[in-house]
């Protein structure tokens, strides 16, 4: 059943409640993203939004979850972002400096397209409290448009949304 | 003048303590400075000893004649409420409290207690240091001389510490660099004034150019980002944060009782502020050296001329820079020809890394500091050295004295650094520090270590990329 997530905090509940891609899909469609994975060997990237106790919300980029699990390579910023921020963020992981070019048969990340949805999740963070981690696990992208193949979406329990 | 300038820059202070605790060590402590100072005690029987130390005694804040900018106090914890609320009656401006024994006990009665001089603080508006600290040491007024060991002169990097030991090694570790501080503070609890308060007043403070942190763990992550990317925007800011491990944040917690953030987003933090993460106090210390003497290079500072001392010591330095980011790129056609006027090729290379035993003679190594100083492949000159002495005669490269560099330095047009070599045999004490003391004199900034150089070489031309 897909569920139109666009006022979040009408959904909180007591309990911290995860929300799957299914039941995400209008909250991602207006967002401005869409949902699948483009035809062209894109290269994987994940994209996310959480909170941190000292800090409030940071964003944070890398290619694919293993390589954030594994070794640690990804970036955080703490939003605002300008775009200058989200250049940098782009940039930074390791796997940057082989995988923003061309990599065997792998179609590089458009960073115009990652920058937007960096600024997306920017202003998302200014906007509402409720959000405890936005995480889009496998993204990809073509020249205009960002894809989601696999998110979710955690909300804080009511009366813990001052961060 | 904003408040916190009347903490750090105080023109009166009080000392609240007694001399069978500590023989005087706050009075001591702030000796040397000039403005009005007294002594507070209720046992008059230490009286003349406070007034040998040029001290008038009152047995109460609120007998004091005058106003009051710093208070400092040395009373055992559960008298310190009492104290508090006579400072605030009397309108002191800041509280140094030395006094130990708060949350970092982690007792029940040592948080409440903390909790409770935090209100009267608070609802007395008055600005507190610590508790749990060594507090300010300005050697520019002569405050808190038991930290650094020296007054009147004084430098421009300013360091901010959640320890005491660490400030102390700090003060006295800088003078030993020749670095000298501005203003020092041991914040200890932090539980008014904290991390980013003292960012805010340094970014304002014209005495202060580069600024150093030892931190545990901050309370306010939102504030200190802000203060911090702030003044990164107007002065070198070096950050050594511990607590990075389970274990080490387990050791921070029983310190300090502070609470750490994802390292990992900590370190992303200080990029994006444009921080500059450290890891130790030597670090700290010899980009320090780099912040606090150079200019900004003026092209990327990426491309090094380098001055070796020997063919191995060439390769091993274009090794350890070219690992740490550097290029140590040729030089122009123009400028191969001209070191050629004056380079005997006979055991000594010249392609950069330039090394030999031609550069024995006075007129070579000058040809060549002049071409690296011109040529506009090279943004940074690195001029490896070693000091040594046989048979009373002093030498530092190619049997050269100081003096060849000293000179240079007044007419280098680049970033000019030497490289003090760690190699073997180490020269004697007094010897390294002639030399270092001729070489800082001179205004050339003087790393101790090949990887040393390289490691706060990259955090200073990084620091100016960013900016």
């Amino acid at each position: 059943m897909k569920k139109s997530l666009t006022v979040l905090e009408d959904l909180q509940t007591e309990k911290k409640i995860i929300f799957n891609l299914e039941e995400l899909h209008n909250f991602f469609i207006s967002l401005g993203f869409k949902i699948g994975k483009p035809q062209n060997n894109p290269t994987e990237l994940t994209l996310g939004l959480q909170k941190d106790f000292l800090f409030g919300y940071v964003i944070f980029f890398g290619f694919g979850q293993q390589s954030i699990d594994i070794w640690n390579d990804c970036s955080y910023r703490i939003p605002p972002l300008e775009k200058k921020d989200a250049k940098e963020m782009v940039a930074q992981p390791i796997a940057s400096k082989i995988l923003l070019d061309q990599y065997k048969n792998l179609t590089p990340p458009n960073v115009e397209t990652l920058y937007k949805a960096i600024d997306v999740l920017s202003k998302l963070s200014t906007q509402q409290e409720c959000i405890e981690k936005l995480l889009l696990e496998e993204i990809y992208t073509d020249n205009n448009d960002l894809y989601i193949n696999n998110g979710s979406l955690e909300l804080v329990s009511k009366g813990s949304s001052n961060g | 003048m904003d408040s916190l300038d009347r903490v750090l820059e105080p023109q009166s202070i009080a000392v609240v303590g007694s001399k069978s605790v500590d023989n005087h060590m706050w009075l001591r402590t702030i000796q040397p400075f000039e403005g009005k100072k007294y002594h507070v005690n209720v046992d008059r029987n230490e009286w003349a000893s406070a007034k040998e130390l040029g001290f008038d005694s009152f047995p109460s804040i609120l007998d004091v004649p005058e106003s009051i900018d710093l208070v400092i106090v040395s009373v055992p914890a559960q008298i310190v409420p009492r104290i508090l609320k006579d400072c605030a009656t009397k309108k002191v401006i800041g509280v140094h409290l030395y006094t130990a024994g708060f949350s970092e006990t982690g007792t029940a009665e040592g948080i409440e207690l903390e909790k409770e001089i935090e209100r009267i603080a608070i609802e007395g508006n008055l600005k507190i240091v610590g508790p749990n600290c060594m507090g300010i040491f300005n050697p520019k007024l002569g405050i808190g001389v038991n930290l650094g060991r020296y007054h009147g002169e004084y430098g421009n990097l300013a360091f901010i510490s959640q320890s005491g030991s660490q400030s102390v090694a700090f003060a006295q570790g800088s003078a030993f660099h020749d670095l000298k501080v501005s203003k020092l503070v041991s914040m200890g609890n932090g539980i008014i004034l904290d991390s980013h308060d003292y960012l805010k007043y340094l970014a304002n403070d014209d005495d202060t150019k580069v600024i150093g942190m030892y931190l545990e763990g901050i309370r306010s992550g939102k504030d200190f980002f802000k203060q911090l990317k702030e003044i990164s925007k107007i002065k070198p800011t070096m950050i050594w944060k511990v607590g990075e491990t389970d274990d080490a944040e387990r050791a921070v917690a029983s310190h300090s009782t502070s609470k750490t953030s994802n390292p990992k987003i900590w370190d992303d933090m200080l990029i994006q502020c444009n921080a500059i993460k450290i890891d130790n106090m030597d670090e700290m210390f010899e980009t320090a050296k780099l912040l606090a003497k150079l200019d900004p290079p003026k092209k990327s500072g990426y491309n090094l001329g380098v001055l070796a001392l020997s063919g191995g010591h060439a390769t091993e330095m274009a090794n350890v820079f070219s690992k740490a980011g550097f290029s140590i790129p040729r030089l122009s056609e123009k400028s191969y020809n001209k070191i050629l006027t004056k380079f005997n090729l006979v055991g000594s290379t010249y392609t950069n890394p330039i090394e030999g035993r031609t550069l024995a003679n006075e007129d070579h190594l000058n040809n060549v500091l002049d071409v690296l100083n011109e040529d506009s492949n090279v943004d940074i000159i690195v001029h490896e050295i070693h000091i040594s002495n046989r048979n009373d005669k002093l030498s530092v490269y190619r049997g050269h004295t100081p003096e060849i560099f000293c000179e240079f330095k007044k007419r280098a047009k680049k970033p000019y650094v030497v490289l003090i070599s760690t190699t073997y045999p180490h020269p004697s004490p007094e010897d390294r520090s002639m030399v270092y003391k001729q070489l800082t004199d001179a205004g050339i900034p003087a790393v101790f270590g090949m990887e040393n150089t390289a490691n706060s070489l990259r955090k200073y031309v990084e620091y100016y990329q960013r900016k």
